[in-house]
C-alpha cells in the first residue's frame, strides 16, 4: 500500500515537533526512520496510525485521506509494534498473539486465526514461549512476540518503533532481514524505526533521515549515510566508508564530545558546591 | 493435575514444534480452562445443598435438594411438608441472592479491573457502593427518599438511584476531558470520600434506632432475600454479564493500553462508556438490595485469574463461579459458626482476606 504525507505538521500545545513533513513510501521495501532523540520519529507514526491528529496537511493510503477512514478500517490494513508493552495483566504468548486478529476475527477464533498466529510465532522463533506468561518474558522476547502480534494482523502497512532495541546482535539481524523479507514477498509497505547506523545500512531499501522536525535526507543507504548528514544531524563526528557496497559508519570520539562533557562536570560541580 | 496448570503453566510447547502442535497445545489448554470452571460449578452445587441444609434446624443435604425437585416436578400440590415450605421462601432465595450477588459483583470486578488498567478496581473504588450507602442512609435517618416511595422499597431505590452517581461523575470526566483509568479511579475515590463524609454525619445526628438500621445496612447481608425482588436482581446480572461477557475481546485490547487497542480499531472512548454503564447498573442493582458486600468483586476475579489466567473470555465467567463461591462459603460460615447471624458482608472480608493473602504468598512471583 502506498503511503504519502503531504505537507503534514504536528505540535503538542505551543511547540510545534513535526514541521512540513513531505514524504512517499513506496510497497514492497524496508523503509527505516533514522534521527536524534525527540526529533519527533513516534510521532510521525502515531500521526500515521491515527493516534494523533496532525495539525495540518494530508496523509494519504493509497490516495485515500486518512481522516476519511475509521479505526476499524485502518486495523485491517494497518498495524504498528511499540518498542515495548506494560500489560496490567498478562496473558499467555499465544493470547497475546491472538489479539493481532481482533480486526478481522468475531467473538470466536476461527481456525484460520489459530493458524495465523502460530506461524508468526514460529517465524519469530518464540514457539517455546506460546504457553508462557507475557510478563515473564525477557525484553528482547517481548519485542519478539509483539512483532508476532504485529504480522499476524495481516497489514498492508506495518510500522514498527525501535523492534531491535533490545535484542541481541544476532535477533537485530534476523528481524531486519525478516522485515526486508516480508516487505519484498508479501509487497507490503515496511516502515521501521531505528537507531544503529550500520544495521540500518545493511538491510534498509530506503532510508528516511528526520532533523529539526522536518526530513532533512531521503534515500539509499549510500545516499543518507555520508559524513557530512550524520554529522549535521546528530551533532557526532564519523568516518563512512564502503564495504561491499554498503556504507559502513565509525563513529569517532573526539574534541567534539570533550566540550560537553566540560560542561556538564562544571555544572555538577557548581551543584556539588553552591558557593563557589 | 493442579490447579496452577489449567491456565497453562507447566504446559510447553518445544522450540521448533509445527504449526499443527503450537495450535492443539493452545486449545487443549483452552478446553481445559472450561473443565476448570465446571469444577467450580460442581463446588458450587455441593456448597450450595449444604448451605441450604443449616438453619434454625437442619435439612440434610440430599433432603434438600429432594425437596426442591419434587415442588419443581409436582407444582400444583403445593407444600408438602413444613420443611419444603422452609426449604423453597427461605433458604433457596436465601441461597440465589447469594449466588447472583456474587457472580454478578465479581463479574463486574473483573471487568473494572481490565478496563481500567487496575488490579483494585472494583464497585468499591469507583465509588459505587458508598453512593448505595448514601442513598440508604438517607432514606433510612432522614426518610428523604427519591419518588417518595416508603419503607423498603424506598430504601432501595434511594440506594439504587445514588449509587448511579459516582459512576456518572467518572462518565462525565471521561467523555469531557478523555480522562485516563488512572484518572478515573482518583474521581471515583473522591466521590467516594464525598459521599463517606455525609453518610457519617447523617449518622452522627440520626437517633439510636435509625442509626443501627442504617449500619446494618451498610454491612451488606442476605436477609432481604426474597421471590419478589429476585427478578429484577437476577435479570439485571444475567443480561449485564452476558454484555461483559460478549465484550470480553474488547475488555482484552484495553488491557493491554488504550493506544494499542486502538490500532487494533477500538473505540477505546465509547467502549469504555458501554461497559462502565454496564457495570454500574449491574452494581447498583446488586447493592441496592443487599447492602454493601465487599472483597467478592474485588477478590472473586483475583482467584479467578490465579486459576484461568487472564484472558477475559474465560476471566469473566471463571469469576463469575469464584464470586458466587466466595459468597455460599461465606454463609455457610455465617451461619454454622455463629449463633447470631452476621451479616454476609463482615464474613467475606474476615475469611476472603486471610485466604486471599495465602493465594498471593502461595504464588511463586506475580501473577497478573
Amino acid at each position: 500500500m502506498d503511503l504519502e504525507i503531504k505537507d503534514m505538521c504536528f505540535g503538542y500545545g505551543d511547540q510545534l515537533v513535526l514541521n512540513n513533513i513531505n514524504l512517499r513510501v513506496a510497497p514492497g521495501r524496508l523503509t527505516c526512520v533514522l534521527g536524534p532523540n525527540g526529533v519527533g520519529k513516534s510521532t510521525l507514526m502515531y500521526c500515521i496510525n491515527k493516534l494523533q491528529k496532525p495539525r495540518s496537511g494530508q496523509i494519504l493510503l493509497d490516495g485515500r485521506e486518512l481522516s476519511t477512514i475509521s479505526l476499524k478500517e485502518l486495523a485491517k490494513m494497518m498495524s504498528f509494534v511499540p518498542h515495548d508493552e506494560d500489560d496490567t495483566f498478562s496473558m499467555s504468548v499465544m493470547d497475546t498473539v491472538l489479539m493481532g486478529r481482533h480486526p478481522h476475527s468475531g467473538f470466536n477464533h476461527t481456525k484460520k486465526d489459530y493458524e495465523i498466529a502460530a506461524q508468526n510465532i514460529k517465524l519469530l522463533g518464540v514457539e517455546d514461549l506460546t504457553m508462557r506468561n507475557f510478563d515473564e518474558l525477557s525484553a528482547g522476547q517481548h519485542q519478539r512476540v509483539l512483532i508476532a502480534r504485529g504480522l499476524t494482523q495481516e497489514p498492508q502497512i506495518l510500522m514498527l518503533d525501535e523492534p531491535t532495541a533490545n535484542l541481541d546482535v544476532k535477533y537485530q539481524m534476523l528481524v531486519m532481514r525478516m522485515l526486508k523479507d516480508i516487505a519484498r514477498v508479501k509487497g507490503i509497505t515496511v516502515l521501521v524505526i531505528c537507531h544503529d547506523l550500520n544495521v540500518t545500512a545493511i538491510f534498509a531499501d530506503d532510508i528516511v533521515l528526520l532533523s529539526k522536525g522536518g526530513v532533512y535526507a531521503h534515500g539509499s543507504p549510500k545516499e543518507v549515510l555520508t559524513e557530512e548528514n550524520i554529522s549535521t544531524v546528530y551533532g557526532v563526528e564519523c568516518e563512512v566508508t564502503e564495504v561491499e557496497g554498503v556504507p559502513h559508519v565509525r563513529l569517532k570520539d573526539g574534541d567534539y564530545l570533550d566540550s560537553h562533557i566540560e560542561d556538564t562536570v562544571k555544572a555538577f560541580e557548581s551543584e556539588m558546591d553552591p558557593g563557589q | 493435575m493442579g490447579l496452577r496448570s489449567i491456565k497453562g503453566k507447566g504446559i510447553q510447547v518445544a522450540q521448533g514444534a509445527d504449526v499443527e502442535t503450537i495450535v492443539g497445545t493452545y486449545r487443549s489448554s483452552s478446553r481445559r480452562k472450561v473443565f476448570g470452571m465446571l469444577f467450580f460449578l460442581l463446588l458450587i452445587m455441593l456448597a450450595s445443598g449444604i448451605a441450604m441444609g443449616i438453619g434454625s434446624y437442619e435439612i440434610s443435604f440430599t433432603g434438600v435438594y429432594s425437596m426442591i425437585w419434587e415442588h419443581l416436578t409436582h407444582w400444583s400440590d403445593g407444600f408438602t411438608s413444613v420443611d419444603m415450605r422452609v426449604v423453597w421462601e427461605q433458604r433457596l432465595p436465601r441461597l440465589l441472592f447469594a449466588i447472583i450477588s456474587g457472580a454478578g459483583l465479581a463479574a463486574t470486578g473483573a471487568a473494572m479491573q481490565s478496563m481500567l488498567k487496575n488490579p483494585l478496581a472494583d464497585s468499591y473504588t469507583t465509588g459505587i457502593s458508598s453512593g448505595a450507602s448514601f442513598g440508604a442512609t438517607l432514606a433510612i435517618t432522614m426518610g428523604i427518599t427519591v419518588g417518595g416511595f416508603v419503607g423498603n422499597v424506598g430504601i432501595v431505590t434511594n440506594a439504587f438511584l445514588f449509587s448511579l452517581i459516582p459512576s456518572a461523575v467518572i462518565l462525565g470526566l471521561s467523555v469531557m476531558k478523555k480522562a485516563s483509568p488512572s484518572t478515573m479511579i482518583l474521581a471515583g475515590i473522591s466521590v467516594m470520600y464525598i459521599f463517606n463524609a455525609l453518610t457519617s454525619y447523617m449518622m452522627l445526628v440520626a437517633d439510636e434506632q435509625s442509626m443501627s438500621a442504617a449500619y446494618e445496612w451498610t454491612m451488606g447481608s442476605l436477609n432481604k432475600a426474597s421471590w419478589n425482588t429476585m427478578p429484577i436482581m437476577f435479570g439485571v446480572t444475567a443480561v449485564g454479564s452476558a454484555l461483559i461477557f460478549y465484550m470480553s475481546r474488547y475488555l482484552n485490547a484495553m488491557n493491554a493500553g488504550d493506544d494499542f487497542a486502538k490500532t487494533l480499531g477500538v473505540n477505546v472512548q465509547r467502549i469504555r462508556v458501554v461497559l462502565l454503564a454496564i457495570i454500574s447498573i449491574v452494581a447498583a442493582s446488586i447493592v441496592s438490595f443487599t447492602g454493601i458486600i465487599g472483597f467478592v468483586g474485588l477478590v472473586g476475579p483475583h482467584m479467578a485469574r490465579i486459576v484461568i489466567g487472564s484472558d477475559n473470555k474465560y476471566l469473566v465467567p471463571a469469576s463469575m463461579l469464584t464470586g458466587a463461591t466466595i459468597m455460599v462459603v461465606c454463609d455457610i460460615i455465617a451461619k454454622a459458626f455463629t449463633h447470631v447471624a452476621i451479616p454476609i458482608g463482615i464474613v467475606t472480608s474476615l475469611i476472603g482476606g486471610p485466604v486471599f493473602l495465602i493465594l498471593i504468598l502461595r504464588q511463586r512471583k506475580e501473577v497478573w
